[in-house]
């Protein structure tokens, strides 16, 4: 699905050059779970924006589904971001001024998706992360875990091939953080491919492979051994 | 599309409700004043349009050459009108009118009071002004003499009705038949009038009226023909001129041009001798770039505000972006809610306008009659609608643009450096609010202090509990020294004193010949002179320098006329003894003086004219047939009692006319209505100035505390109290301020001073009260940064810094 070959990201700031990304590989297979770990400022978050189309890159090839990624203009990548990214973030992001429905509604819109459909597919959501109760509630009257599952759900509805999750529970207490991470594992169960940037290793034992950085490359490449039970 | 935005807009103006109570405020206010400034503008250019066929209406102006010396008149001679019509083919009617300049005495069985605007028109007025009659019938109704046309508002005063055909109203001197009743004449009428009064036929002989071409005494309107032009007429006036006029341009050696000015331009005319009062253009544009200029710091404002908020917003329009927002997403977004914000503004500027013009005595204020009415001025609605999409769009685009171009990676990684970078352009519209502000502050400032130099100017004369009653009506001006002899049996009243006009109001000017101080020769002066009674001196406390004052004994010795002199004529003609000298006047045809006064006072320069004007030589005159006005000084701490006893003492006289008096020192403050005028109009417009940039302050405060949220924060962990927070804010704003105050000081010096030319004694332009503005604002300044920072210090936490 994706294919990175030595991909390079540099920052120029007062003629002093860094490179956050140093010639990385990387192959992202259909279906797949992928963590991404590393210490701080090792390029992880960078990597993530660069396959969610967020972010450019100064060398190298990146391939997503089978279309070379420097040949696309603007707007074409802001559709394939509309129609097969969806993203989960550490902070969540919510709207302020939009309820929990609406807030899940809102890539919809931008998909020009019908009303009816719309309200549809919302619905089916709210109940797959059980937020129905609170659907028409602000995002500041929720807890950490039911934002971040309002995100989850945002990030879902348009039912994307693709979930990018950048630190989604380091914002949230253990028990909230399982409870998003089993969100992941199941939609992950359902075909969705996951590629997801995280510091915990116990987060990173829901994923099938984990690839390491540090100072911009790749370092280790290991898949995860899951206990039977 | 922007529609589909209106629900949510509606919702974020609402959750942040006193965010857009300010932002709406500022912007009502502007859509307010472009409203009120529209409504004037159209008043101002709509001038005569209302008549029918105005188009083709046009006012005779008069151009005499006499003696080499050229005159244009706004009047024209009584026969003109008729001899035009019957000269031209190309005339369809001619008529002419006549305005009585004093106030007319009006009454009916249920009212009588002193009216002003009142005209006298020949009976083919209504032939060329097509005025709707409510009854009666236009063609005949100033056909008899002694009829009068009333306008409904006017024929409602005194009867309680409309519908008086034939009922009977008096004058001091006539009665009148109602013959018409017209709707009201719009304000914006040059040749106003609400009764018109027929022309008392007495038909002239085509000698007589030739000879009355070359007088000014009437005001003469054609009405052309379709298809015909004014340069026709004029171009043809050789012919009119050979048949009627050239006889007497023989004799009289001068020459005579005709010029029709069409009704519609009278208003913004070039002045011409004996016409109404006209507009001023300069004053109309002024009011209008005031106006704009408010609409400006008005979206300047919003521009701020909204900027401020869009802060806030940066993570909101990043993760749209992320969602698949495109920019025109983000930017109708934003543009929707500031054209919603403009549309619910507008409703609040109509309400607040028709609570200034109904309500409030704004009208009174600046002598207008504005009136939020779409029916009289159809082009309001779209025009102020277009007006309003227009701001929202213009204030919304900015934020729209800036916000739009912030990029996810950016927004989420926290670089408020972006934010930083982008504050040069609010910092330049916030300098640009507070420029203006101070400039209107200073201007308005120097204006008050100007005008209450004029209140408490010692103008040479006491015109402290001084009454003055004018008389008018053949009654009255007759028994005037009777009324004056019975006033001063009162013993509540000082003085009393007869003259041509009140103390201050004006003088007449003349030319005289006055001895030179060697008793041969006499010199030729064109000097002002003042008709004025007996004791004139004593009840105005004009100090008497040498001499004395008139008597009431000098009244019958006509054969001695007597005149004092003020200070200033003496000077003027070097006068060592000035007693004694004689002064003469009246010149008959050869250029000879027919009468001669001796001097026998001397009195201290006074201000006989306003203080436009500087105090310049001057001669009293004795003359009782001028004598109509009553100047009366009470005893100060018996004024009311002192005006009861002089009204039964009016009453017992003269019964027929009601008592109506003024104060002296209120008409003298009359006369600089039109600074005043313009002084409170500055005064509203600083008012509003200093609201709407209170407002952009708060903007600019919260912008930059705003972007500093985290830095505080760090401070406040590291021990800074309060106010050093509020120190490192206000350094930011200080170079703000103190540019735009740089620019703003000169350019109100410069209108200030352009404003005090108008008066020959002036308050000087001090630079102290620049320094007070400049301190005040930089004050007020840090008073809202640090009411601002301090809320902000105390609300921030080490949660900033997660």
């Amino acid at each position: 699905m994706i294919r990175l070959h030595n991909i390079s990201k540099l920052y120029r700031s007062q003629g002093i050059e860094t490179r956050a990304l140093n010639d990385v590989d990387l192959r992202v297979q259909e279906g797949e779970f992928l963590s991404i770990m590393g210490p701080s400022g090792c390029g992880k978050t960078t990597l993530l924006n660069i396959i969610g189309l967020l972010d450019t890159y100064e060398e190298g090839l990146f391939v997503f589904r089978d279309q070379d990624i420097s040949q696309l203009d603007e707007k074409t990548k802001l559709q394939i971001r509309k129609e097969q990214i969806g993203f989960v973030f550490q902070n969540f992001n919510l709207i302020d001024d939009l309820t929990v429905a609406e807030n899940i509604e809102l890539p919809l819109h931008y998909l020009k998706v019908p009303r009816s459909e719309r309200r549809e597919r919302v619905l089916k959501v709210l109940d797959a992360i059980s937020m129905g109760h609170r659907r028409e509630f602000f995002p500041y009257q929720l807890s950490g875990g039911q934002q971040q599952r309002v995100a989850v759900g945002r990030a879902i509805v348009s039912e994307p091939s693709l979930i990018l999750a950048d630190e989604p529970t380091g914002n949230l207490d253990s028990a909230q953080g399982n409870d998003i991470m089993e969100m992941l594992a199941r939609l992950n169960d359902q075909g969705t491919t996951v590629v997801m940037v995280t510091h915990s290793a116990h987060d990173a034992s829901y994923s099938q492979r984990i690839v390491r950085l540090l100072d911009g490359e790749v370092t280790s490449e290991k898949k995860v051994l899951h206990a039977p039970f | 599309m922007l529609l589909s935005k209106l629900p949510f807009a509606f919702r974020t103006l609402y959750r942040h409700r006193l965010y857009t109570l300010l932002n709406l405020g500022g912007l009502a206010i502007g859509l307010a004043v472009s409203i009120v400034v529209a409504l004037y503008l159209h008043g101002e250019f709509t001038y005569d349009q209302h008549w029918t066929d105005h188009e083709r209406i046009y006012r005779v102006n008069s151009e005499f050459n006499l003696n080499g010396t050229e005159e244009v008149y706004g009047g024209s001679g009584f026969g003109m009108a008729q001899l035009l019509e019957e000269h031209y083919p190309e005339v369809e009617a001619a008529t002419h009118l006549f305005h009585l300049e004093n106030s007319i005495f009006f009454r009916s069985d249920s009212l009588r009071q002193y009216e002003e605007q009142v005209a006298i028109a020949d009976a083919h007025f209504f032939e060329v002004f097509n005025q709707q009659f409510l009854h009666g019938n236009p063609k005949e109704a100033l056909a008899e003499p002694r009829s009068i046309v009333l306008s409904k508002s006017f024929a409602e005063r005194y009867f309680g009705r409309s519908d008086v055909l034939g009922r009977k109203i008096n004058t001091s001197n006539y009665e009148y038949t109602v013959s018409g009743i017209i709707e009201d004449l719009p304000e914006n009428t040059h040749h106003f009038f609400q009764a018109l009064i027929s022309q008392a036929a007495s038909p002239m002989d085509s000698h007589d009226l030739a000879v009355s071409l070359w007088q000014v005494s009437h005001y003469t309107f054609l009405k052309l023909e379709e298809g015909h032009s004014a340069e026709e007429i004029e171009a043809g006036f050789s012919s009119f001129f050979d048949r009627y006029m050239s006889g007497l341009a023989d004799i009289v050696q001068g020459t005579y041009k005709l010029h029709l000015r069409s009704i519609s331009d009278l208003h913004f005319g070039e002045p011409v001798n004996y016409d109404l009062p006209s507009g001023r253009l300069a004053y109309v544009y002024g009011f209008a770039g005031i106006g704009l200029l408010i609409l400006v710091l008005a979206i300047i404002n919003y521009i701020n505000m909204a900027t401020a908020r869009s802060l806030k917003r940066i993570r909101e329009s990043a993760m749209r972006k992320v969602l698949g927002a495109s920019k025109f997403d983000i930017r109708l977004l934003i543009l929707s809610e500031s054209v919603l914000m403009s549309l619910i503004a507008l409703l609040l500027a109509f309400a607040v306008v028709e609570a200034l013009t109904a309500i409030l005595p704004f009208n009174e204020a600046i002598g207008k009659q504005l009136s939020l009415n779409f029916e009289r001025f159809p082009e309001l609605l779209p025009l102020s609608l277009s007006l309003a999409l227009l701001v929202g769009f213009i204030s919304g685009s900015y934020p729209a643009l800036s916000l739009a171009r912030v990029s996810p990676l950016d927004a989420f990684t926290n670089k408020k450096g972006i934010q930083r970078r982008n504050s040069m352009p609010r910092k330049f519209l916030v300098g640009f609010q507070v420029c203006v502000s101070v400039a209107v502050v200073t201007t308005a400032i120097f204006m008050y202090r100007q005008m209450e130099f004029i209140k408490n100017r010692n103008l040479g004369f006491n015109a402290d509990h001084v009454l003055v009653i004018n008389v008018q009506d053949s009654t009255s001006i007759h028994r005037i020294q009777d009324l004056a002899q019975n006033f001063r049996r009162s013993t509540m009243i000082q003085s009393v004193t007869v003259g041509a006009s009140a103390t201050g109001s004006g003088t007449f000017r003349s030319l005289f010949e006055l001895e030179e101080e060697n008793g041969l020769d006499f010199r030729r002066l064109s000097s002002d002179f003042l008709g004025v009674g007996p004791r004139y001196l004593e009840t105005m406390e004009i100090p008497l320098l040498a001499g004395r004052g008139f008597r009431q004994g000098d009244l019958e010795d006509s054969l001695r006329p007597k005149v004092i002199v003020n200070r200033a004529l003496v000077r003027e003609m070097a006068w060592e003894r000035p007693l004694g000298k004689m002064v003469r006047s009246a010149f008959d045809e050869s250029g000879t003086a027919t009468q001669e006064a001796e001097v026998i006072g001397v009195c201290d320069d006074f201000n006989a004219q306003s203080l436009h004007n500087k105090m310049a030589p001057l001669i009293l005159t004795l003359n009782r047939e001028t004598f109509r006005v009553l100047q009366i000084k009470v005893e100060p701490d018996q004024v009311y009692a002192a005006l009861d006893d002089m009204e039964r003492r009016w009453t017992a006289m003269v019964p027929d006319v009601p008592f109506q008096f003024s104060f002296l020192n209120k008409d003298l403050l009359q006369m600089y209505e039109e600074e005043m005028r313009q002084s409170r109009l500055i005064l509203y417009l600083t008012i509003i100035a200093i609201l709407i940039s209170l407002l952009g302050f708060v903007g600019l405060a919260s912008f930059t505390t705003g972007l500093r949220t985290k830095e505080i924060a760090i401070r406040n962990v590291l021990g800074a109290n309060g106010w050093d927070l509020v120190n490192l804010i206000y350094k930011e704003l200080v170079s703000v301020i103190l540019s735009a105050v740089l620019i703003a000081a000169p350019l109100s010096v410069f209108i200030t001073w352009q404003w005090l030319q108008n008066f020959a004694y002036r308050t000087s332009v001090e630079p102290i009260i620049i320094l007070i503005t400049v301190m005040l604002t930089l004050l007020i300044g840090y008073g809202i940064v640090a009411i601002h920072s301090l809320t902000i210090s105390r609300r921030t936490s080490v949660q900033s810094l997660v």
